[in-house]
């Protein structure tokens, strides 16, 4: 794993933000506290407000372990922006310098218990393309005590994680300006003081998190895709945020839902993800592919049936799952180079959405086990 | 007198204490900063490990040591050299031919890990590249054939370039194969490198070899082609026995790709 000096990331944001917009005072608001991002997400508010569920609503893990498993994925996916927003809430809410290098430098040996290890090694593994948490890994959190759906928020937590690095690592989005909160001198002379308000505010916004997509669903149907996933979350208000963030995707009109479902199918394909697959092959058929058609394109990463656009998509879908963050910087700018801005961040919304989804289907074979 | 005596001695040793322990503390603070920079020269390493083994096989050797198990994998291999390489070299000066070498194996490697591949090693004026390894790819064999049409694209280019040197166009034999093979960090205490080994590998090779018999610049094995849709173009060579293997090997040569330029495809938005 890499620290935050050793990153390599691209100084220039894949688009320009687009500040003072409706969108971005409405979750500035929600969250209680401003954060630069947003602004380079504003366009499409689905992109926009999936950021804001980083201050993750789970009710069955603590707000600390949580913290730990953003800060561990997002150094192993290298993503400059998340993690070094995540190191400064961890500072904000009151850890030491001195304890979060000792989780930057090497987590097995850090003063952990045995659980917290095995859940951080877990995350880690769900970041990672190659090899894929297993059943075993599943076991062994199992073993250290954790409950299913324990089990089950890990994953959420570490995979949405993964989501949020994938977009802001794709956009390039610069570090965030809490960063610099960190280091005022009112912060510093007040640290346990701001410590303790800052964890107030984080918890309200977890509240607030959990009551807006909960009283949002009550009127939505079933996201077409990511159903079981879903349902495998039920007991936990994640199964709520997933659903919403998940219909309004689908619903989002940027980009043709044949393409959302390309990307749901090719890197679920890439992850070996069979649940997910069959799923996404439905929605294709839905789109209007026939089945030998789906079943040449998952063969052979080709099918006369899509368009230039579509056969050059699969590919930046691909590059997506396993990657250098220079090179899926360089290759999302040669890809989306002359697309409009919420086109742009649709893509890399969805793209991110999709390695999301495929990644925590390991929940699905923990329940298929039980 | 007497109440002095203690106080200074006191006095004396909480000074004596106090100076020791300022220079443990300094002390702890040196190893401390030779510590992390140590720690930072390691992580520097193991990120830049990453990129030519697998990451758990980077951790295992982190943990156990380098004695890491071989793992069975199927991938691609392929092998590329220059055809008449000795020629050219006897006609170029040695500072010239390096040169040309390097920008040679730049184009060729940029077109390779463009298309998800791994140069494993330059061997003399060939490579060899793997696909499907470090990192496990379902579409190895293709990825593999389109690695070498884009190749074929980027030797078109540099040979653009040294014709403008006045220099002569270079020619490459591809051979490509797929199997399994065991894939580990193979080597000795002083030399190691993560790398595959099998039967596969000798046969990549041996059809490289014969791109020169049938003077053609991409080979590929029956095994590949199945990989491979109709949007290829193809065309089936008479069978072969090559050393080393009892039965007729049947060999392909691939022309392009479907109505695409052969550069185009495959390459996702990754361009050169």
């Amino acid at each position: 794993m890499v620290k935050l000096d050793q990153i390599d990331w691209c100084e220039t944001p894949l688009v320009l933000p687009t500040r003072g917009t409706p969108v971005e005072e409405e979750i500035s608001r929600h969250l209680g506290f401003p954060l630069t991002s947003l602004a380079y997400l504003a366009p499409v508010p689905w992109v926009a407000w999936s950021l804001a569920t980083k201050i993750q609503p789970v009710a069955h893990i603590s707000n600390r372990l949580s913290d730990l498993i953003t800060l561990v994925v997002s150094m192993e996916n290298s993503c400059r922006h998340c993690y070094g927003a995540t190191r400064s809430i961890l500072r904000l809410t009151g850890y030491s310098q001195k304890r979060i290098s000792e989780l930057e430098e090497d987590f097995f040996h850090a003063k952990l218990d045995e659980r917290n290890k095995t859940v951080l090694d877990f995350s880690r593994k769900c970041a990672r393309a190659d090899p894929r948490p297993d059943a075993g890994d599943l076991d062994a959190l199992a073993r250290v005590g954790l409950s299913r759906m324990e089990v089950a928020e890990v994953a959420y937590v570490a995979t949405n994680t993964c989501y949020s690095n994938r977009l802001a690592t794709i956009l390039a989005i610069p570090p965030d300006a809490i960063e610099d909160q960190d280091k005022k001198l009112l912060t510093r002379l007040f640290r346990p003081l701001v410590a303790i308000g800052f964890r107030g505010v984080l918890n309200r916004t977890k509240k607030r998190n959990i009551r807006k997509y909960r009283s949002e669903l009550e009127n939505l149907e079933g996201p077409p895709f990511g159903n079981r996933l879903v349902d495998a979350l039920r007991g936990s208000p994640t199964a709520d945020v997933l659903h919403s963030i998940l219909n309004d995707c689908w619903h989002s009109p940027h980009t043709s839902k044949r393409t959302k479902a390309l990307a749901f199918a090719i890197i679920a394909r890439t992850l070996n993800c069979s649940v997910c697959t069959t799923e996404a092959n439905r929605l294709l058929e839905c789109e209007g592919l026939l089945r030998e058609d789906i079943d040449h394109l998952q063969t052979y990463l080709s099918s006369d049936a899509l368009s230039g656009f579509e056969s050059r998509f699969i590919h930046f879908a691909r590059d997506t799952v396993n990657y250098q963050v220079p090179d899926i910087q360089f290759v999302a700018r040669r890809f989306l180079e002359g697309l409009s801005k919420e086109e742009t961040i649709e893509i890399c919304g969805l793209v991110a959405l999709a390695n999301w989804v495929a990644r925590l289907s390991i929940i699905l074979e923990q329940n298929e086990a039980a | 007198m007497n109440a002095v005596f203690p106080l200074v001695l006191a006095v004396a040793l909480v000074v004596v204490l106090a100076f020791f322990l300022f220079r443990a503390r300094r002390r702890i603070g040196r190893l401390r900063a030779a510590l992390n920079s140590a720690s930072l020269e390691l992580q520097q390493v193991q990120k830049a490990f990453h990129r030519f083994a697998p990451r758990s096989v980077v951790e295992q050797i982190i943990r156990q040591g380098v004695a890491v198990h071989g793992e069975r994998q199927e991938v691609s291999i392929v092998f590329v050299d220059i055809v008449g390489f000795t020629n050219l070299a006897e006609s170029m000066e040695a500072e010239q031919l390096v040169e040309v070498l390097n920008g040679y194996f730049e184009s060729m490697s940029l077109a390779i890990s463009q298309h998800r591949g791994y140069v494993s090693k330059f061997i003399g004026d060939g490579l060899m590249a793997l696909f499907g390894t470090p990192h496990s790819n379902r579409w190895h064999a293709l990825d593999a054939v389109w690695a070498a049409l884009a190749m074929r694209a980027a030797l078109k280019e540099y040979n653009e370039s040294l014709r403008r040197r006045d220099l002569a166009p270079l020619e490459i034999g591809i051979g490509i194969h797929c199997g399994q093979v065991v894939a580990g960090v193979i080597g000795n205490q002083q030399l190691m490198e993560f790398t595959v080994i099998g039967d596969a590998v000798n046969t990549a090779a041996r059809i490289e070899a014969q791109t020169r018999v049938h003077q053609v610049d991409i080979l590929i094995s029956q095994a590949v082609r199945r990989h491979l849709d109709d949007k290829f173009r193809v065309r089936e060579l008479p069978p072969i026995t090559v050393k080393g293997k009892r039965e007729a090997l049947t060999l392909f040569t691939v022309e392009g790709y479907a109505d695409h330029e052969e550069s185009g495809v495959g390459r996702g938005a990754l361009e050169a």
